[in-house]
């Protein structure tokens, strides 16, 4: 049974874990922010961050398309639709 | 020490300038900041003694680590800068009996979007007198 209007809100609610809003040319929306630690090389650290949001939100993004979350700019670096409504969005 | 050594050190002093207190030798722990300069040591050859002396061929990988946007572009100027140091002086400060061959290797990869390591692979004769 595909996740309908309500299941996607309950996975993105401000309640939970990580959720940030974001800023995506003139528009706010919210979403799930991560930033796990990742390694280059086995020798430069850095993390990885991602954003996960409602596919309705993020209809028109592309690879290389700014977001700034929590004030701190990113660059997309690739789009994620999971096939259930939902965007992972890489970022850098 | 070792001949060996006495050159590796020789070739870390000769770059530092390039990067002060961020070149290192045969380092894997994190790097503490970017760029950076690791010398690894790969191998070392020889045909053995002859005439009361013996050639040996050192292979070693001058490896700089950098972070930009076009990650190939950050790591340029050191790549240069290396090359330049090696050209200026092919003995290392160490006289005659060690020369860094003409012959190089470059291999770029990148990994994370932006992150850089451009591998400069030399061979470094040196002679000593067993």
């Amino acid at each position: 049974m595909p996740f309908d209007a309500a299941d996607l809100a309950a996975f993105l609610d401000p309640s939970m874990p990580g959720y940030r809003p974001a800023r995506l040319g003139e528009v706010t929306l919210g979403g799930l922010y991560r930033k796990p630690y990742a390694e280059s090389f086995g020798m430069i650290g850095g993390n990885s961050p991602s954003f996960l949001a409602l596919e309705t939100d993020l209809a028109e993004v592309a690879p290389g398309d700014a977001i700034e979350i929590d004030g701190t700019p990113h660059a997309i670096t690739s789009v994620q639709p999971n096939g259930a409504g939902l965007i992972l969005l890489s970022l850098k | 020490m070792s001949a060996r050594e006495t050159l590796l050190v020789a070739l870390q002093d000769k770059l530092s300038p390039l990067l002060p207190a961020s070149v290192w030798r045969n380092r894997k722990e994190q790097l503490p900041t970017t760029p950076a300069i690791v010398i690894r040591l790969e191998s070392e050859s020889d045909e053995g003694q002859m005439l009361g002396c013996r050639d040996a061929v050192l292979s070693v990988a001058i490896e700089i680590y950098s972070r930009g946007e076009t990650p190939d572009q950050a790591a340029d100027d050191l790549l240069e800068g290396v090359i330049d140091i090696l050209d200026a002086d092919s003995t290392l400060g160490l006289g005659s009996d060690v020369q860094v061959m003409p012959v190089r290797n470059v291999e770029w990869a990148i990994d994370h979007y932006d992150d850089v390591a451009v591998t400069l692979r030399l061979l470094i004769t040196y002679r000593t007198f067993p």
